[in-house]
């Protein structure tokens, strides 16, 4: 299944928008075209040359941000519910209603979050940021008390 | 008293001319244009078809050299993003009719294309932000001073290159930073070190300095969801790269078989975000 949405960009160019989620949960929108050309992806697009028409054949993520946590909603939600189902079809239907796609008059609900994929919550948990952020600890058995002087002062131990 | 008989527009209606109309035609209700101050323009010379915008790699290096030693080496390496470009045209038939009874001109006709064409610059740049790693997110709420201040020192905290950094949101992202200068400190930072920006003129794109950023207010920020747009902190001619196969082109045609002209106005760029660095999106509330 593809993991963009196709709109028309000014002057009806062909645009897509490819919807993704960062390590830290946030869904992002990024657009991208022949002549806008995304840092954050790997496009592939084809002119007919006797036609003049373009076809968007493949768009995903770099694989160096996957590694790191970024991801696709389309994987997330295949993760989930596999090929097509009925969580990713209603993304699909609300993006169109969105005024990214053009829909007039748009949509101003956000998509609803008890179906978004279970990746994005995970995210939004902090299971894909990249640095080690466990608290430190040593055992108290390895703490060292120091003697308190003032005790040691009351009960004659030491001269003041 | 009875309506006499003689001149009138009813019995001289043939001398009266049609609708009078203003010679002077309004412009279209779109955003000034923030593409021209605020990208990294280049022009592609010929005999390519993609263009690369490169940069060097941060390089850290502390070891000390001992005595009779001999230096190791450093590595200095460099990223880059890379465009292609696209042609983006607009094609009209102008009429003899319409040059006749509208009184349209070729030229006239050219220079309305030209702005269409600027227009999808402009939209095309802005919907660059879109592909920003570096994002504040505060989806589904408005902005407010605590806010923006975070993100311009997150973005400060990346090292940017060095020039004006301007923050660019759609008229209600703007807003909100308006109403937090009003409504803080009991409205002393409308007379202070807000006064700029909120006493700035609400028509105009470019609306003032505050706290050492510009900032400019547009419609054609790019949307992200539902209710949300992309504003974005960037570093002016350093964040988002258009690079030009050929600014503007203009070409009539006489057509075979019809009455008028053939017109075409067309510009061949690519647009890619040059250096992440230098850009932060800011997710809000757009209206």
């Amino acid at each position: 299944m593809k993991s963009w949405v196709e709109t028309k960009g000014p002057h009806g160019v062909l645009q897509g928008v490819l919807p993704v989620c960062t390590p830290d949960g946030v869904i992002k929108y990024v657009r991208f075209g022949w002549g806008l050309s995304s840092p954050l992806l790997k496009v592939e697009i084809e002119h007919d040359p006797e036609t003049g028409v373009s076809m968007i054949i493949d768009a995903r993520l770099k694989s160096a941000l996957e590694r790191v946590g970024w991801a696709t909603m389309a994987d997330l939600f295949r993760a989930d519910e596999g090929e097509a189902g009925p969580r990713w079809r209603a993304y699909l239907e609300w993006l169109k209603r969105t005024s990214m796609l053009g829909a007039d008059p748009p949509t101003r609900r956000p998509f609803p979050e008890k179906y978004l994929p279970s990746g994005v919550g995970e995210r939004r948990n902090g299971a894909h940021r990249a640095l080690d952020d466990e608290e430190i600890v040593i055992p108290e058995s390895e703490l060292v008390k120091t003697p308190s002087k003032q005790k040691a002062r009351k009960a004659g131990l030491e001269e003041t | 008293m009875a309506t006499q008989a003689g001149f009138n527009t009813t019995s001289v209606n043939d001398l009266i001319s049609g609708v009078a109309i203003d010679d002077l035609i309004m412009g279209a209700n779109v955003p000034a244009h923030v593409f021209m101050g605020l990208a990294k323009i280049v022009d592609v010379p010929p005999g390519s078809d993609t263009y690369r915008f490169p940069r060097w790699d941060t390089v850290s290096v502390s070891a000390t050299l001992a005595e009779s030693d001999e230096a190791a080496f450093t590595s200095i390496t460099t990223s880059a993003e890379s465009v292609n470009g696209s042609v983006y045209p607009v094609r009209s038939f102008l009429s003899d009719e319409a040059q006749h009874d509208a009184k349209l001109t070729v030229e006239m006709a050219l220079a309305r294309q030209a702005e269409i064409l600027m227009d999808g610059m402009d939209k095309n740049f802005l919907a660059a932000i879109s592909s920003a790693t570096n994002t504040s997110n505060h989806t589904g709420v408005a902005l407010d001073l605590d806010k923006w201040e975070v993100a311009k020192t997150a973005i400060i905290a990346k090292n940017p290159n060095a020039g004006d950094l301007v923050f660019i949101g759609t008229p209600k992202q703007v807003g909100d930073i308006e109403t937090a200068i009003r409504s803080n400190g009991g409205g002393s930072m409308v007379v202070g070190a807000g006064s700029e920006l909120f006493n700035s003129m609400p028509l105009s794109v470019y609306r003032g300095l505050y706290n050492g950023v510009h900032f400019f207010a547009s419609t054609n920020v790019p949307d992200s969801g539902g209710a949300d747009a992309s504003a974005a902190f960037m570093v002016a001619g350093a964040a988002i790269g258009m690079a030009f196969w050929f600014r503007m082109k203009s070409k009539g045609v006489d057509a075979a078989g019809r009455a008028g002209v053939d017109l075409m106005s067309y510009a061949r760029y690519g647009l890619t975000i040059v250096n992440q660095n230098n850009l932060r999106e800011v997710i809000s509330l757009k209206s």
